[in-house]
């Protein structure tokens, strides 16, 4: 715990922590102060001169920057004094005054510090006497996903932080003076790192945007379900942003002990892959069929064969709620198959793995070793095989997908649960559309053993259709849907968590927004490895809403 | 790279990296040996001084484009500097931006269609005491009027027929 100190702000004693700066010890406190530069995750800069204070210090009072000034035991702050109003106000004229306060057309408002600081501290007589000074550089294409737009830039340098000394790829720069500086890449160059669009999330204004976002929504018709990303086994925390059953970005969620509030672009940008490809009615042998008779069928083809002939296979993309499922339900057939790791990978968050949840797998003691099923393949002992969520069709070099391919003529029944139209659906006898994580709750467990929730944004295209761990507790106990002992996925983990000693006190809705630090071995190491940034997240602090 | 140091100014160069503990801080010395090698400082040059000195390219973009005395295009054979600052500006240089404007076509920062001579508006010359000034390439032109500044010009303009490269 960090040592505690006592100052006082406006005339009231507040504790904060010791090490932290003014504008740190007014957030501890929900002391309003404007900022641009200042963010939690970055080093301090002290360039936008906006968070204006006045502090007594020996040499009298004196109008200084909080986010530059740490603060000391018992020095007295004042947000609000006449002076540091004045200041404060007289910066923030400056910043607006060659804005091009293209509001009605920016992607930026609605969430823009501009727009919230001029209405929280502005003031609101235009004083300009001289001409307007249009700095241009509209809408300059300056990445694969960003949109630069240099006048509406108010060179707090977060961006050229972010990506200096977080990525530590120095891409962007501030070039000329005066009132003609802007912000910009090297000619010819373009923002080639692969967290560029994090840097749209925290610039304060719209100087910097997502091409996958540009005129898409207006933020205030999202809604934010706090989620995780699965697109590596990091696991980021995220919200996903949608609207109308439709995700329209996903945006990294604070936790300061996984992804900060950073994620990479091969996360950010698979939110459209939620949409596509996808498989909403049941198939019999290519024929569409209802989810009656889907139920019925599976049901009665599986009543007459011994258990040992059933088996089960899934990949590491599933949900702990799958596994506990296939673990509990379906008896002693079921094999986790992991596919080689072979992503691109780096210190800062980036896995080799691109699935989310290999920890949940081995946290739930499914069989990984896939020889003895092979065998039994081979010699035509297995009379029906489920396969869990996974694109098995599409494995390449993986030995468990290759002995299935030559031996598929020995299986007599194939099912295949899926959210997904991909190779694997048009080679089984049935198909179970499930629903994909962002239409159901679950829980994951990352790399460095994080379990996480990830909560329900969407509803499924058809009522009937199930998360995977229901539909297959549906499939392994032939239960008739009014007998179903679960109704949401997260009843299925408030059943499971009484059989864990870390997760017991932690029903679906209380788990915290950090995630459970489970107690098992790692399989990677930390986020931000010999990545040493200065910057100092008070245990008091409330999370980050947005930037 | 295409661009690349002379070996003597590769020499010079390395000369002033042992006047500092830090490469970084030869940044500013090298981009004015290679202005002075070049004529001007292009994206390639700047490139080339990044690698040079070790420093991201952009970071050198910044420092190049924040002082106005590097040419990031080809100057003019004769690069005109005039100041506009106070003093200069009270004793008549205003006159002389309009006449440097009309007679010779060309805007601040814009170089003439012969090439031969580019434009600039600088801050104070240091040289006050002789205003209005104007500093064409490493000389100064002191207590101007248009007279003057018309008789310098027609002998610019005279000598780069021939071969006379003296200012
Ligand atoms: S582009 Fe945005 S983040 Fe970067 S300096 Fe400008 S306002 Fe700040
Ligand atoms: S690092 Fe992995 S979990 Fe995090 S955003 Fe990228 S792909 Fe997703
Ligand atoms: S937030 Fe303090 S100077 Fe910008
Ligand atoms: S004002 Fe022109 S030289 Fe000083």
């Amino acid at each position: 715990m960090q040592k505690m100190i006592t100052v006082n702000i406006n005339n009231q004693e507040y504790e904060v922590q010791e090490d932290c700066n003014i504008v740190e010890a007014c957030d501890a406190h929900n002391i309003p102060l404007q900022r641009f530069c200042y963010h939690r995750y970055l080093p301090v800069d002290g360039s936008c001169r906006t968070c204006m204070v006045e502090i007594e210090t020996p040499q009298g009072m004196m109008v200084t920057t909080a986010c530059t000034t740490k603060v000391k035991p018992g020095m007295a702050i004042y947000t609000n004094s006449e002076k540091a109003v004045a200041a404060q106000k007289s910066a923030l004229e400056f910043l607006l005054l060659d804005h091009p306060l293209d509001c009605p057309i920016c992607d930026k408002a609605g969430e823009c510090l501009l727009q919230d600081n001029y209405f929280d501290f502005g003031r609101y007589d235009f004083r300009r006497t001289v001409a307007r000074y249009f700095k241009g550089g509209k809408a300059l294409n300056a990445g694969e996903h960003i949109v630069l737009d240099q006048e509406r830039c108010i060179l707090c340098r977060r961006c050229i932080r972010f990506f200096d000394e977080i990525v530590r790829t120095p891409e962007l720069g501030i070039i000329s003076r005066g009132h003609e500086s802007s912000i910009s890449l090297f000619p010819e160059k373009f923002i080639r790192n692969p967290y560029s669009g994090n840097s749209a999330d925290i610039c304060p204004v719209g100087a910097l945007t997502l091409k996958e976002f540009r005129f898409k929504q207006r933020v205030w018709f999202l809604k934010k379900t706090k989620s995780i990303c699965t697109q590596c086994a990091r696991g980021c925390s995220i919200y996903i942003e949608h609207n109308k059953n439709t995700v329209w970005r996903f945006m990294p969620r604070e936790n300061p002990a996984l992804n900060r509030v950073w994620m990479c672009d091969r996360g950010r940008f698979s939110f459209n892959k939620l949409h596509e490809k996808r498989i909403f009615t049941p198939l019999k042998h290519q024929e569409e069929i209802s989810f009656n008779q889907l139920y019925d069928d599976i049901a009665e083809l599986l009543k007459t064969r011994r258990s040992g002939e059933i088996a089960w296979v899934v990949g590491p993309f599933s949900s702990n709620e799958t596994y506990y499922a296939l673990k509990t339900y379906c008896g002693d057939n079921a094999v986790c198959l992991m596919p080689p790791a072979s992503g691109e990978r780096d210190d800062l968050l980036m896995l080799a793995e691109e699935y989310p949840n290999a920890q949940g797998a081995t946290f739930f003691g499914l069989q990984t070793e896939t020889a003895p099923l092979i065998d039994k393949i081979q010699k035509g002992r297995i009379a029906a095989l489920i396969i869990v969520e996974m694109d098995l069709f599409n494995l390449r070099n993986d030995s468990f997908a290759q002995c299935l391919m030559e031996n598929i003529h020995k299986i007599p029944l194939k099912i295949y649960l899926t959210a997904y139209r991909d190779e694997t659906v048009a080679r089984v006898d049935y198909v179970v559309p499930v629903r994909t994580y962002a239409e159901t709750n679950g829980t994951f467990i990352n790399a460095t053993s994080l379990l996480q929730k990830a909560c329900q944004a969407l509803v499924p295209e058809h009522p009937d259709i199930d998360a995977a761990c229901i539909a297959l507790y549906t499939i392994a106990t032939g239960a008739r849907k009014h007998q179903r002992r679960y109704s949401d996925a997260s009843e299925m983990y408030d059943k499971l968590r009484s059989h864990y000693d870390e997760l017991r006190s932690f029903q679906f809705n209380q788990i915290p927004e950090y995630g459970i630090a489970l107690n098992m071995p790692k399989r990677a190491d930390e986020p931000f490895k010999g990545i040493h940034v200065d910057f100092n997240v008070c245990s008091t602090a409330k999370p980050l809403e947005e930037s | 790279m295409a661009v690349q140091f002379s070996e003597a100014a590769l020499k010079e160069y390395e000369e002033i990296v042992t006047r500092y503990p830090d490469k970084k801080a030869t940044l500013l010395p090298a981009l004015w040996l290679a202005q002075r090698e070049f004529g001007y400082v292009s994206d390639e040059v700047l490139e080339y001084i990044a690698q040079l000195v070790g420093m991201p390219a952009v970071k050198v973009y910044e420092v190049a484009e924040f002082y106005t005395m590097f040419h990031k295009k080809k100057p003019g054979k004769y690069h005109l500097q005039l100041c506009q600052t106070i003093s200069c500006y009270l004793r008549g240089a205003e006159d002389l931006r309009s006449y440097i404007q009309e007679t010779l076509q060309v805007l601040p920062g814009e170089t003439s269609a012969d090439g031969l001579f580019s434009f600039q508006l600088v801050e104070c010359l240091g040289s006050c005491h002789t205003a209005p000034v104007i500093k064409i390439n490493d000389e100064y032109y002191d207590s101007l009027t248009v007279e003057k500044l018309d008789a310098i010009i027609r002998h610019l303009k005279k000598n780069s027929s021939g071969e006379d490269h003296g200012v």
